[in-house]
């Protein structure tokens, strides 16, 4: 573990510019993207004079600044270079910083760059990227047509559109940042409303603008509900970092929580008032409602982030809330009752409720919140770290369960983003040549184009689950975590030759088998979808081969790839993974 | 040990071999003219090999008569199968082998087996080659014909009970193949089915048996379960529950009483496999089999121990000799009462058998074996007689065939084969006065009858006295009270047999030609004479085996022939046929004997004659050793004729004519219990099983649209739901808290 | 245009024939020069050559049969077909040097416990202590042998299936998958390949399958995958009772613990020397169950078998084939290899579970085949039926039950696709499955025919086919075990002989002169089956003949087994050493 360095945020000394470096790209790109399509041959006259000086910024724009793909090129560019830096300031050797507001006696803890946010930096970034490339040509430019106002408009269009990709980017590298629940709660803020945006962004189809405001209020709810649970924990607490300072000698959340004997009312409800705020993030039940309208309402690559990114946020926020502030030294969190029975819920309702939706993107919407069941149930489990006399989870002890089942979630959320999306992103292809409100588009996708159709049965094998491929590494990852839990130090009372029975397992044991039911029944939608494409026949006006939309092809192409690869070999992931969850715990 | 003996694993190897051979060039070949004509479709492969089978076999007999000692075992020719079983604790090996093993009743069978093979393979060349429903599939009828043959000496030369059952159910496949060779016909297939269900019946006891039998002994080699010490080892009780069940399956294929409704049936097939393997060969497995349990029976060890079981054997006997005969008398097919015949023929051995078996068990040895000897030459007697007698009526049926097909379209071609016309072939009341149209076969038919008769000095006669002296012998001595009953049954069964063979002989060759057919028939066909004649020759020459002692020979092992004491041999055979004495109670056994040959000789042919006798057409003149018999009985009917009518028409004819309605019987319990419960079985898993998959897949559908009934899709619910959703959490989290 | 498009295609097919020839050429007699070598100094013919070539090769294949414009596939058809069946010889090559001593000298009659032959260990993903571990056993071996012996008489049999572009190919991957589930050591392999067997076979129905595929195949993925998911549970449970060793922790093993069967082997062993049930009884018999689940859907065995006769009937030609032969085997080499190997206690404890399911599935079964009046569903519940007598040798603890019981896998691994290749067969010609819907085959089929009835003859065990030697070796063991519970078993004997001797006689004979055509045929002419289904059939009955005639080829290596076994860890369960 590399050293952890506590210097204050854009001090001299400390270079946190190189900490920040993605966000600091990203911004640049921001601004970019605000300058570069304004300029123009705009002039100024000097008064009294015939004097013009091109002030270059307005005016008639120059050919290249108006280009329509101009946006998405800068869009993807900055990406791109964020990951770049997000992946070369990886690996063991890592410094992780600790950036404080100010210096002395005012100083909060505002911001930890370490594995663990960088892990999820590079999720969204890859995330946000792919579908940046997806939209290059789901929101089709077209070049000299309709004459330049319209390009003017398009060019517009555009730049909104990566805008907002980029301004949600930024703020979920925040909050994957965040030391301070109130600068996650700003870091959410930025996202969800320029993600509520992207929802709605398809002006043209009222379903579009339906779901974006449908899910706009309820998240707009839900957010004030975490917001007051927050400022009752200000009201208790006096500050809102989660770890003390020792500089200043303010009690950080954690550790206020942890000495506190006995369960006092105050924070316990604050708790649950946040509680609330993310799981309607990671839409589990009954938060969840309008997560299906939204994700139908947007197109399809939008959904995609809202099905990863967004959700992944969700969980960063369940992960501090529920391991850092609510973690108990003895190991039986007051939440996790609750929490399982949260997540028994959300997979069998995703999962119902998925058996019989005839809309793919309606379906994938509930598969993502059965996914997130999935995950729930883990987190669940992961209350009764210290059960069984394995204490030691704080420590990073290979043994401990708890790393175990933050690796695994962790894992998951990364992957998700190549199946996931990549579902989302066949869909896109398809909506390149009409609405895609059924099942109709769908049929037959394997004789209009077998690498597509093999891609979405990778990627539906993926979510049900099926090895070899990364959808079951995770779920195989995550009940390896759940049942190693439960399983507590069985294995040493084994080696000291005393039996070992079920009924000595964990409760939690059983979230386990649930989720292997749950993926069990998952299969008859994942499976219709597949034979759907290779049994049925292509429906009417839909006989012509796929359009080449290269740059979705791509994405979808990378996608396939990687479900495939993490399946077979993610090795390296794992560890990278394992080394986030070190961090956090 | 002999040279022969290095080849004998051919004798049933070669059939094997050349069964795919045949089958093979058939189908490629078929139809050419070499193939037809040449080669026989194969007959004259199958004859050659069935030849040499014979020749090695004969070579094997005689170098084995030669010697002195009994029983010779090649040692096993290798581990067919090694294993483990777990004994107290350790794991011991065993294995089955095979080899060959002879002793004189091995020997006797093979003899029979193989010579009887090569016959009929000859006849089978006359008889199936030349009609023309046979055409381009005789292969079929050849390579499963060697197939079967194999089994039967594979059986025969067996050293262990595995390999005898193996061979057993080859034979049985055998059976059922071509029974079923004119598959087209209905009736055929259902026989062929029936005869390898009843048989499979009896099988899975024997396999049962033979289960328990190797459980016992850890072995099922002839060598390891005969030994005496072996033997002393293991508990009476179980050995007798495996001898019981290897006896259930005997019965299975001796078709003996319960087990007896395929063979009537099993006639569907062509006359040679009749002759060979529903007369001669197959059918005698199950006495084998039994004869097979001698040593269990004459173990010092098990003493007293079965007698009940020999009683049940001898029971058997009795019932299904009995219950044949009274059917056979109601048969007007040809082949049918030769079928039942059959039946009861063997039934005879069974009773003997058990006869044999209950004084080896109770300690008297040298009957014992007297009566083993006479069991066992009754089955070669019946073997040859049968066999014969088959092809006999073969070769009628088959000239009555050509004769029809003279008479009904006026040229000799043959298109359009009988089925389509309702002429019976088979049916005796067609028939009449052929004694002088087919000399051979009458006199054959008059021999075989004969034998199986017993009329005096005729083959049969020597063995049947043996048994039926057996049996009251049994009944006489001190608790063998039991016997009583078979000793009667076969007492009167052998009038009846007197009667009904008879009554074939004279319903087919005396009296006129009741049809114009019958007088058109002509005795033409190639080859067939050949095993007629031959086994008219073996049969007269019963005596001579006599002569030979055969009874002691086969008998007890060590026995050996001497060809110097032939005459002294028939002699003892005479003096002990006809004059038995010198035995307790041998008055008795004298009287039975007489009555005997009384009632088969005189009461049931003169009956048959009174009945169906008559002189032959006008100009007709018989052969002279037939002539006498014909105008015997001619004058017998003038003299005594009487009206059976009454009888005829009566209940007991009419159930007769039913098979006493076994068939029926086993016909009704397979359709109103076996089928309909296989029915519900297949409905409970369609409905039951299959359904609660299927109610769980509907099931899970159905809460899923009322999980979607809930999402309205008005974003006030949502709220709402939010609402509840965060009163849940606080109050699961109270809960806890 | 035309002309040179063909020309193109023409020469497209010959560079593909020649170069994927010269590939596999290559890969036969290069790879043993450049093979890896393992301590015993045997070379690792099972990764590549058994494993990964077949699946590469079929995936290949199939993506360039993918990209080729619709009307010339079938024109490229021959040539891949070619090709699917050259690695399939390959296979069975290979397969067969191993057993017969020609690549390497192995004695595979001699079998210990947890010992195994041509042994590799590659690591896989070290993390979480998943390795790549092959090797062979008498028990996996005769699987394997079974598996690259079916693959080429497999696609022989349908080689005139349509899009057999697609058809062989994955029939290759198929068999490689399934090599992997046989070859398997290390518990996630083993469950990997496991599940990706399902694949191919989903396919197959879906793709070739009769008129209700779309539900059949749905029902058979979901409901194998339902089972095994429950023992992917149990396999993650075992991974996690395992005591975490330092030694691995510092290999990078996060957990500090692995998947590796031998392992486990071991610690069941040195408990069991101990005396002391390994786990503890309880948990033993819970993972028992678990894993007896998953086993027992895949086997199939009553009451978890109603996938199998949808399968059976939706499924094509060689779909069945392969269902019934090899992956129906994959339960009983599930049961063998886990179950009696790591929780003998637990068996012990359950004899009598696996008496009554194997008892049910045998009588039921045959009863219910009995009843049914669709030839394939017939079949299939035939396979039901006989798949309870490996239940029962199991259930009898004994050397010997074991032997015939896995020679029982091995003989109708042989037998039953030779009863599917003569419904398809049946079903392709005739446009019905339905018993006694014609009568007379043997007049217009007599191929057909014949090896419809010697099929048959050899499912209901008639001697000197390789049916008989497992029914005999098992009834001995079982009477020694069970006594007379043996009438049971004896009765279905009857039945089967009945049920198929019924449908013998309706089928195959009767009919007149001229039998009578099934209505579905429409009046068209009964045509025989074709030369390539004669020949795959022929090879069949040939090889069932082979084993029932020369079963210690096989019987000996499954009796070493079984030795191994009971002598390694079951004697002191069942309390040996008296």
């Amino acid at each position: 573990m590399a050293e952890m360095m506590q210097v204050q945020l854009f001090s001299e000394g400390g270079d946190t510019w190189l900490a920040l470096a993605p966000e600091v790209t990203l911004l640049s790109g921001l601004i970019l993207l605000f300058i570069v399509p304004n300029i123009g041959d705009a002039k100024w006259r000097i008064p009294l004079t015939q004097v013009r000086i091109p002030v270059l910024f307005g005016g008639r724009r120059f050919a290249a600044t108006s280009d329509p793909r101009l946006p998405a090129m800068l869009a993807i560019a900055t990406l791109l270079l964020a990951l770049w830096q997000a992946l070369i300031s990886q690996g063991a050797d890592a410094k992780t910083w600790l950036l404080t507001s100010g210096s002395g006696a005012e100083a909060n803890i505002l911001l930890k760059v370490d594995a663990f946010s960088r892990i999820f930096e590079i999720m969204f970034y890859s995330a946000l990227l792919l579908a940046a490339v997806a939209s290059v040509d789901r929101l089709p430019a077209r070049r000299s047509a309709g004459g330049e106002i319209q390009q003017l408009i398009d060019n517009r269009r555009q730049v909104d559109f990566y805008l907002l990709l980029l301004m949600t980017a930024f703020g979920m590298s925040i909050v994957s940042m965040s030391m301070d629940l109130f600068v996650l709660f700003i870091g959410l803020e930025i996202a969800s409303l320029s993600i509520y945006v992207l929802v709605a962004f398809q002006k043209e189809t009222p379903e579009g603008a339906e779901g974006g405001v449908k899910y706009f209020i309820v998240g707009a709810v839900s957010s004030a509900v975490a917001l007051y649970g927050i400022s009752l924990l200000y009201l208790w607490n006096g500050n809102l970092q989660l770890m003390s300072n020792s500089a200043t000698g303010q009690i950080g959340l954690v550790e206020r929580w942890a000495e506190m004997d006995s369960l006092i009312g105050l924070p316990l409800i604050a708790f649950c008032f946040v509680l609330v705020g993310f799981a309607f993030k990671v839409s589990a039940a009954p938060f969840h409602f309008a997560a299906p309208d939204a994700y139908s309402g947007a197109s399809s690559t939008v959904a995609g982030i809202l099905a990863t990114a967004s959700k992944a946020m969700g969980f960063i926020g369940l992960i501090r809330v529920l391991v850092m502030l609510a973690a108990p030294q003895d190991g039986s969190a007051v939440w996790m009752f609750g929490l399982g029975i949260i997540a028994v819920v959300t997979m069998t309702w995703g999962n119902l409720a998925a058996l019989t939706s005839s809309n793919p993107k309606r379906m994938l919407a509930y598969s993502s919140i059965a996914h997130a069941g999935y995950m729930l149930a883990a987190l669940a489990a992961l209350g009764a770290w210290a059960w069984g006399g394995e204490s030691d989870v704080i420590s990073s002890s290979p043994t401990g369960a708890g790393q175990w089942i933050l690796t695994a979630i962790i894992f998951h959320l990364v992957v998700l983003v190549t199946f996931k999306l990549g579902a989302f992103l066949v869909l896109a292809l398809l909506e390149t040549e009409g609405e895609v409100s059924d099942t109709t588009p769908l049929a037959g996708l394997a004789r209009r184009d077998p690498i597509i159709a093999v891609s979405m049965f990778i990627f539906m094998l993926s979510l049900a689950g099926v090895p070899p491929l990364a959808g079951f590494m995770s779920k195989f990852l995550l009940i390896a975590g759940v049942v190693k839990m439960s399983a507590g130090d069985a294995f040493a009372t084994i080696a000291a030759g005393e039996g070992w029975s079920l009924g000595q397992m964990h409760w939690t044991f059983w979230l386990a088998a649930a989720v292997f039911l749950n993926s069990a029944l998952s299969l008859f939608y994942y499976l219709r979808i597949g034979v759907i494409m290779f049994f049925e026949v292509p429906s009417e006006g839909r006989r012509k081969p796929l359009n080449k939309a290269w740059f979705l092809r791509l994405s979808i192409w990378a996608c396939a790839i990687g479900t495939v690869v993490f399946g077979v070999w993610s090795d390296h992931l794992i560890s990278l993974c394992y080394n986030a969850a070190l961090a956090v715990l | 040990m002999s040279g022969a003996i290095d080849y004998a694993l051919w004798i049933p190897v070669l059939p094997i071999v050349a069964f795919p051979i045949i089958l093979f060039l058939g189908n490629v070949f078929k139809g050419t003219d070499a193939w037809r004509g040449r080669w026989k479709e194969g007959g004259t492969i199958a004859t050659v090999v069935m030849g040499t089978s014979l020749g090695l076999s004969i070579w094997l007999i005689i170098g084995y008569i030669g010697q002195v000692t009994g029983h010779e075992s090649v040692g096993q020719v290798g581990n067919w199968l090694s294993f483990h079983m777990v004994e107290n604790g350790n794991l011991v090996s065993y294995s089955f082998g095979f080899g060959m093993y002879l002793d004189h009743v091995s020997v006797m069978l093979l003899f029979v087996a193989s010579f009887l093979c090569f016959l009929i393979a000859i006849f089978s060349l006359g008889y199936m080659n030349s009609d023309p429903v046979n055409l381009d599939r005789n292969h079929r009828f050849y390579a499963e014909f060697l197939l079967f043959c194999a089994g039967m000496l594979g059986m025969v030369l067996a050293d262990n009970f595995l390999w005898l059952f193996i061979f057993w159910e080859i034979m049985g496949l055998c059976s059922y193949l071509l029974i079923g060779f004119y598959y087209e016909r209905p009736s055929a297939s259902y026989a062929a089915k029936k005869a390898f269900l009843t048989t499979r019946v009896g099988d899975v006891f024997l396999l049962i048996g033979l289960l328990i039998l190797w459980n016992l002994f850890g072995s099922l080699d002839f060598s390891v379960v005969w030994a005496e010490d072996n033997i002393a080892a293991v508990d009476a009780g179980t050995l007798k529950i495996a001898l019981f069940m290897m006896f259930v399956g005997a019965v299975g294929k001796s078709a003996q009483f319960p087990l007896h409704v395929w063979l009537p049936d099993a006639m569907e097939g062509p006359t040679p496999v009749s002759a060979l393997i529903h007369a001669a060969t197959m059918v005698n497995a199950g006495l084998y089999l039994v004869a097979r349990m001698y040593p269990f029976f004459a173990s010092p060890a098990m003493s007293g121990e079965f007698t009940d079981l020999a009683i049940l054997i001898a029971w058997i006997g009795g019932i299904t000799a009995f219950m044949a005969a009274l059917i056979a008398f109601v048969q007007k097919d040809i082949k049918k009462v030769l079928a039942y015949s059959t039946m009861s023929q063997l039934a005879y051995i069974f009773t003997g058998l058990g006869a044999a078996l209950w004084f080896a068990n109770t300690g008297h040895e040298e009957i014992a074996l007297l009566a083993f000897g006479a069991s066992m030459f009754h089955l070669f007697n019946h073997a040859m007689a049968k066999g014969m007698l088959f092809m006999a009526s073969g070769s009628v049926i088959h000239e009555m065939h050509h004769a029809h097909h003279e008479v009904a379209h006026h040229d000799g071609e043959h298109e359009g084969h009988g089925d389509n016309d309702h002429f019976d072939a088979q049916d005796m009341s067609n028939m009449g006065g052929l004694a002088s149209k087919m000399p051979i076969t009458a006199t054959a038919m008059a021999v075989g009858s004969a034998s199986i008769i017993g009329i005096p000095l005729i083959g049969g006669f020597w063995s049947k006295e043996g048994i039926v002296g057996a049996a009251w012998k049994a009944c006489l001595t001190p608790g063998g009270a039991w016997m009583l009953g078979p000793a009667l049954l076969v007492l009167i069964t052998a009038g009846m047999t007197g009667f009904y063979m008879s009554r074939m002989w004279f319903m087919t060759f005396a009296g006129k030609p009741k049809t114009p057919v019958a007088n058109g028939v002509v005795e033409q066909t190639p080859f067939i004479p050949i095993p007629l004649v031959t086994l008219t020759v073996m049969t007269l020459g019963g005596i001579v085996f006599a002569g030979f002692e055969f009874v002691h020979w086969v008998a007890d092992g060590h026995a050996e022939m001497h060809f110097s004491h032939v005459l002294s041999g028939i002699g003892a055979e005479m003096s002990h046929a006809f004059l038995p004495s010198g035995e307790e109670n041998g008055g008795l056994i004298y009287l039975v004997t007489m009555l005997t040959i009384v009632i088969s000789t005189i009461v049931g042919p003169g009956t048959a004659m009174a009945l169906y006798g008559g002189r032959l057409q006008k100009g007709e003149k018989a052969k002279p050793w037939l002539a006498w018999l014909v105008s015997l009985s001619a004058r017998v009917r003038k003299n005594n004729h009487f009206d059976n009518s009454t009888w005829a028409n009566s209940g007991l004819a009419e159930s007769l004519h039913q098979r006493l309605h076994f068939d029926a019987w086993y016909d009704s319990a397979m359709l109103k219990i076996v089928v309909p419960f296989a029915n519900a079985c297949a409905w409970f898993d369609q409905h039951i099983i299959d359904g609660a998959i299927k109610g769980i897949e509907y099931g899970s559908q159905e809460g899923s649209s009322v999980i979607r009934r809930l999402t309205t899709g008005s974003g006030r619910d949502y709220i709402m739901m939010a609402a509840l959703g965060t009163l849940a959490i606080f109050l699961l989290i109270w809960g806890v808290a | 245009m035309a002309d040179n498009t063909n020309m193109t295609m023409r020469d497209r097919e010959f560079a593909l024939v020649a170069g994927l020839l010269a590939i596999s050429a290559v890969l036969m007699y290069v790879f043993p020069s450049i093979a890896v070598e393992n301590s015993a100094g045997q070379i690792d013919w099972i990764t590549l050559p058994l494993v990964a070539f077949p699946i590469i090769a079929g995936a290949v294949l199939m993506a360039f049969a993918s990209m080729q414009p619709y009307r010339l596939k079938d024109r490229i058809g021959q040539p891949i077909k070619l090709i699917s069946v050259v690695f399939a010889l390959m296979m069975l090559g290979i397969s067969s040097g191993l057993l017969f001593g020609w690549l390497e000298s192995i004695d595979w009659d001699i079998s210990r416990y947890n010992r195994y032959e041509l042994e590799f260990e590659y690591s896989w993903m070290q993390t979480i202590g998943v390795s790549w571990h092959v090797g062979l056993d008498g028990l996996s071996f005769s699987m394997v042998w079974l598996t690259t012996v079916l693959i080429p008489i497999v696609m022989i049999t349908t080689w005139e299936e349509k899009m057999g572009w697609y058809h062989h190919p994955l029939i290759l991957m198929m068999g490689g998958a399934l090599i992997g589930v046989f070859v398997a050591l290390d518990f996630f392999m083993f469950y990997v390949f496991w599940e990706l067997t399902l694949i191919p076979m989903f396919f197959l129905i879906l793709k070739w399958g009769g008129e209700d595929r779309r539900y059949a195949a749905q029902k058979f993925f979901i409901y194998t995958f339902t089972g095994s998911v429950v023992m992917l549970l149990g396999i993650v449970t075992l991974y996690f009772l395992q005591p975490s060793s330092q030694a691995l922790i510092d290999q990078g093993v996060l957990t500090g613990r692995t998947f590796d069967m031998t392992q486990m082997a071991i610690g069941a062993q040195e408990s069991a020397n101990a005396d002391i049930a390994w786990l503890g009884i309880n948990m033993q018999k819970a993972l028992f169950l678990m894993f007896l689940l998953g086993f027992l859907v895949k086997l199939p065995a009553v009451p978890f078998h109603t996938w199998l006769p949808d399968a059976h009937v939706q499924a094509p030609t060689a779909g069945s084939m392969l269902l019934a032969g090899v992956m129906l085997k994959m339960g009983g080499y599930g049961l063998f290899r886990v179950c009696t190997t790591l929780f003998p206690e637990a068996l012990l404890e359950y004899q009598w579970l696996l008496l009554t399911i194997g008892m049910v599935s045998l009588v039921y079964g045959s009863f219910v085949c009995l009843g049914q009046t669709n030839l394939k569903r017939l079949v299939a519940f035939s396979s039901v039926s006989h798949m309870g007598i490996i239940l029962l040798g199991i259930a009898t603890m004994e050397p010997l039950g074991f032997a015939g019981a896995i020679f029982m896998m091995f003989a109708h691994g042989i037998i039953s696709p030779l009863l599917f290749a003569v419904a398809g067969a049946f079903k392709h010609h005739y446009h019905t499955l339905e018993i006694g819907s014609m009568r007379g085959m043997a007049k217009h089929s007599p191929w057909l025919a014949t090896f419809m009835m010697f099929g048959w003859m050899a499912s209901l065990g008639l001697p000197l086919l390789a049916g008989f030697v497992a029914e005999i070796t098992v009834l001995i063991a079982f009477w020694k075990a069970f006594g007379w519970w043996v009438i049971l078993p004896g009765v279905t004997l009857i039945v089967t002989a009945a049920y198929y001797l019924w449908s013998m006689q309706k089928t195959i004979f009767e009919g007149g002169d001229d039998g009578e055509m099934p209505e579905s045929l429409g009046g068209a002419p009964a045509p025989d089956i074709s030369l390539w289904e004669v020949s795959g059939m022929m090879l069949l009955a040939m090889l069932t003949v082979l084993f029932g005639v020369l079963p210690w080829i096989f019987f000996d290596m499954m009796t070493g087994y079984a030795y191994g076994l009971f002598d390694g860890i079951l004697l002191n369960v069942i309390g040996g050493g008296a």
